[in-house]
C-alpha cells in the first residue's frame, strides 16, 4: 500500500450505492427546494395585499440560506470520517485553496450572510451604493440584484457592504421620504406659498395622510428655495407622487401669480 | 301557519325578479324613521336646552339616507337648509359663498352635505377650511350631515374633529333591526303576501304581516336561516348597501311549491314564494387582485366626495382624460360603478369589498 495514500482515504468515508443515492436525493431535493422558493415566493408577494409584500420578500433568502446549511449538515457526516486530524487536514487544504483564488468571492458570501442578519438591505428596499439607486429585486449568496428607474438590473456583489455607504431609503418600510424642490422669486408671500404647498401635498391621491407633510425653505441670494417633503403610499409611486407634486405645485403656483426664480447654473445640485 | 321549513327549491328553476315584482316585495326606502330618530336625539339641543356645542354634525356612511332625513327634519323644524356650494365657488376659496352664508342672523341651519363643501384640489380646500373656523362660532344652531369617507378626510387634513366635536351616527343594523326593517318595507309596499325563504336551506327568513300591528323591538319572530345575519356583517350594518344587496339575492322560481299547491287547492289566496341565494353565493362585485392604481383613486375619490362627474375626476386625478373614461366604462360593466346621474359613485353591492380592497393597500377610508 502507497503510504501517501492512506491520511487521504481515511478523511473520506467509503460511500456505498445506497449512501450515494441518498446524496443523490438531498442534492436533488435541496435544487427543487430552492428553485421553488426563487419562484413561488415573488409571485405570492405579487398578488397578496401590499402591506404583505414587505414581509414575504425579505423571507427568500433566509429560507434559501437554511435549506443550504441543511443540505450540508446532513450531506457531510455521509463523507467526512469526523476525526479532528481529518478536519484539520481538510480545513487546511481548502482554506489554502479559497484563500488565494476565490478571496473576493469569499468576502462576498461571507458580507452576503452578514447582510441577511445585519440587513442594510433587503428585498422591496430603496437603497443606492455607489452610483446605482434603485430596488433591491433579490439578494443572493454572493450578490444582491437592484433595478433602477430607468428598469436597469444591476448587481452588485456584498463585499461593498465592507467600504461603501448603504443609502436606505425606506429600511423595510412600504414608504419612503420624496422631496420635490421649487424655486421662485424672491418677491412673494411665503406663508401663502407655504400653505399652499401643503395643500398640494394634501391633494395628492398618492399621498400617504398617516404621514407628515412638511415645507422646509430656505432663501438664497437668487430667491427662495421651497423643499416639499411627504410620503407616497407605496415607495413603487415615488416616481409618479414626484410627478404629480411638481404638477400640482407648478399650477398652484402659477394661480398665485408667483414668478419661478433665475437660478444660476453654479448654483444648480 | 306558515311552516319554517319546506323543501330547498331546485336552483335551476330560479330567476331574478322583475322590475314590478321587486318593487312590490323590496320598495325604496323611506327616511321617516331616520327624522324621528333624529327628533329624539337632537331635539333638546336644537330647542337649545342643550349646552354648547352649537354646531353638530352627523357622519353617515356611504349609500346611507341620513342626508334626505337630514333635509325633511329641517323643513319639519323650519330650520334653514344651506344649499352647497358650487365648484366655481369652490375654485374660487369660497368667501362670497361664506359671506352669503353669514347673512343668515343666527338663524338655526342645516347643512346636509360637508362632502360637497370641498374638492381634494389645492384650489379646493379654502373654502372648507373657512367654513370650519366660521361654523362653531356662528350664532344659532347648526347641524351638519357629512359622509364618513369626507369626515376622515378632512379630519386628517383640516382638522374637522377640532371644529365640530363629538360626531354622532346611527347605530349599524344587526340581524334583527334588518328583519324589523325588511318586514316594515314589505308590509308598506304594493303587494300580496309573501314569503322569503333560503333558496338552500328551505328556512323561513321573513314573511309580510298585512294588517298585523307593527311588531315591537325585540319581539322578532327568530328567523330559521342565518341569512340576514351574513346580510348585517357582510354589509357592515348599512342599511341601504344591506338593502341593495337584499333585492340582488332575491329569486323567483318558474315552478310552484308543494305548499302553493296545497293552498290554491284549498280556494286560499296563495303567499308569493320568494327565494333567497344563501350568502356564499351572491357573488356580489368585488375589485379583482392586482387592481389598477388609478382604479383605486378612482373609489377613493368617489367615496371622499361621495359622487363626482367625470370632468371633476379629471381636474383631481393624475390620470389621463381617455385612460379615466376608459377606467370609468371597465369599472361599470364590472358593477363596481354606476352613475346617478352626471355623477358617478361606488355601486351599493360593491360597497363594502371596495372599502376592503382600499384598506389592504393602505388607503385613508371612511370608518362606517
Amino acid at each position: 500500500m502507497n503510504p501517501t495514500d492512506a491520511p487521504l482515504t481515511r478523511i473520506f468515508k467509503p460511500v456505498d450505492l445506497q449512501t450515494g443515492l441518498f446524496i443523490a436525493g438531498v442534492l436533488a431535493l435541496a435544487w427543487v427546494l430552492v428553485l421553488a422558493i426563487e419562484r413561488v415566493l415573488p409571485w405570492l408577494a405579487d398578488v397578496v395585499p401590499g402591506r404583505l409584500r414587505r414581509f414575504i420578500l425579505p423571507a427568500i433568502p433566509q429560507l434559501r440560506l437554511a435549506v443550504i446549511v441543511g443540505t450540508l449538515a446532513t450531506v457531510a457526516p455521509l463523507l467526512v470520517e469526523p476525526t479532528p486530524q481529518n478536519l484539520m487536514v481538510l480545513l487546511g487544504t481548502a482554506g489554502l485553496a479559497i484563500g488565494f483564488a476565490f478571496k473576493d468571492y469569499v468576502a462576498s458570501l461571507i458580507a452576503g450572510v452578514v447582510a441577511i442578519y445585519e440587513r442594510p438591505y433587503r428585498p422591496g428596499d430603496w437603497v443606492k451604493i455607489g452610483d446605482a439607486y434603485g430596488e433591491v429585486q433579490s439578494i443572493g449568496l454572493r450578490s444582491l440584484r437592484l433595478v433602477t428607474p430607468d428598469d436597469t438590473v444591476v448587481t452588485i456583489p456584498h463585499a461593498h457592504l465592507w467600504t461603501a455607504n448603504i443609502f436606505n431609503e425606506n429600511d423595510g418600510a412600504r414608504t419612503l421620504q420624496c422631496a420635490v424642490d421649487f424655486y421662485l422669486h424672491p418677491r412673494h408671500d411665503a406663508a401663502a406659498v407655504r400653505q399652499k404647498l401643503h395643500d398640494v401635498a394634501l391633494t395628492s391621491p398618492f399621498l400617504a395622510l398617516s404621514r407628515p407633510v412638511t415645507v422646509v425653505l430656505a432663501e438664497k441670494p437668487w430667491g427662495t428655495h421651497y423643499r416639499l417633503k411627504a410620503y407616497p403610499i407605496d415607495a413603487r409611486d415615488q416616481f409618479a407622487f414626484r410627478s404629480d407634486l411638481t404638477l400640482r405645485g407648478k399650477t398652484a403656483l402659477a394661480r398665485l401669480g408667483v414668478e419661478p426664480a433665475g437660478v444660476p447654473a453654479a448654483a444648480l445640485p | 301557519m306558515r311552516a319554517e321549513t319546506t323543501a330547498a327549491i331546485d336552483p335551476a328553476s330560479l330567476t331574478a325578479l322583475s322590475g314590478a315584482l321587486l318593487e312590490g316585495v323590496a320598495c325604496r326606502e323611506r327616511t321617516q324613521a331616520l327624522t324621528a330618530a333624529l327628533d329624539t336625539r337632537l331635539g333638546a339641543w336644537a330647542s337649545g336646552e342643550e349646552e354648547a356645542p352649537a354646531a353638530r354634525v352627523i357622519v353617515s356612511a356611504p349609500h346611507c339616507a341620513t342626508p334626505a332625513a337630514l333635509v325633511e327634519w329641517a323643513r319639519d323644524r323650519g330650520w334653514t337648509l344651506l344649499d352647497p356650494p358650487t365648484t366655481e365657488e369652490i375654485m374660487s376659496g369660497g368667501e362670497a359663498w361664506i359671506a352669503k352664508l353669514s347673512r343668515s342672523d343666527g338663524a338655526n341651519c342645516v347643512l346636509p352635505h360637508l362632502e360637497r363643501c370641498f374638492l381634494r384640489h389645492a384650489e379646493g380646500l379654502d373654502l372648507c377650511r373657512r367654513l370650519l373656523a366660521w361654523l362653531p362660532a356662528r350664532p344659532g344652531r347648526t347641524l351638519v350631515g357629512c359622509n364618513s369617507w369626507a369626515w376622515a378626510f378632512l379630519g386628517a387634513t383640516l382638522g374637522a374633529e377640532a371644529a365640530l366635536p363629538v360626531p354622532l351616527a346611527l347605530a349599524p343594523f344587526d340581524a334583527a333591526a334588518l328583519q324589523r326593517w325588511f318586514t316594515e318595507l314589505l308590509n308598506s309596499c304594493p303587494g300580496q303576501a309573501t314569503v322569503f325563504r333560503g333558496s338552500a336551506s328551505g328556512r323561513l327568513i321573513l314573511a309580510s304581516n298585512h294588517g298585523a300591528p307593527p311588531i315591537a323591538v325585540g319581539a322578532e319572530p327568530e328567523p330559521s336561516d342565518t341569512f340576514l345575519t351574513h346580510l348585517a356583517a357582510g354589509s357592515r350594518g348599512i342599511a341601504g348597501v344591506a338593502w341593495a344587496i337584499w333585492r340582488h339575492s332575491l329569486r323567483v322560481s318558474t315552478q310552484s311549491t308543494p305548499g302553493e299547491q296545497t293552498r290554491a287547492s284549498a280556494g286560499a289566496d296563495p303567499a308569493t314564494s320568494i327565494w333567497v341565494k344563501p350568502w356564499s353565493e351572491l357573488n356580489l362585485p368585488a375589485p379583482p387582485p392586482g387592481t389598477r392604481q388609478s382604479h383605486r383613486f378612482i373609489f377613493q375619490a368617489l367615496l371622499i366626495h361621495g359622487g363626482l362627474s367625470a370632468d371633476t375626476l379629471d381636474t383631481l386625478l393624475p390620470i389621463s382624460g381617455a385612460l379615466l373614461r376608459q377606467s370609468l366604462h371597465h369599472l361599470e360593466q364590472e358593477h363596481l360603478i354606476e352613475r346617478d346621474g352626471h355623477h358617478w359613485q361606488v355601486t351599493r353591492t360593491a360597497y363594502p369589498a371596495v372599502r376592503q380592497s382600499l384598506i389592504n393597500e393602505e388607503f385613508l377610508v371612511g370608518p362606517l
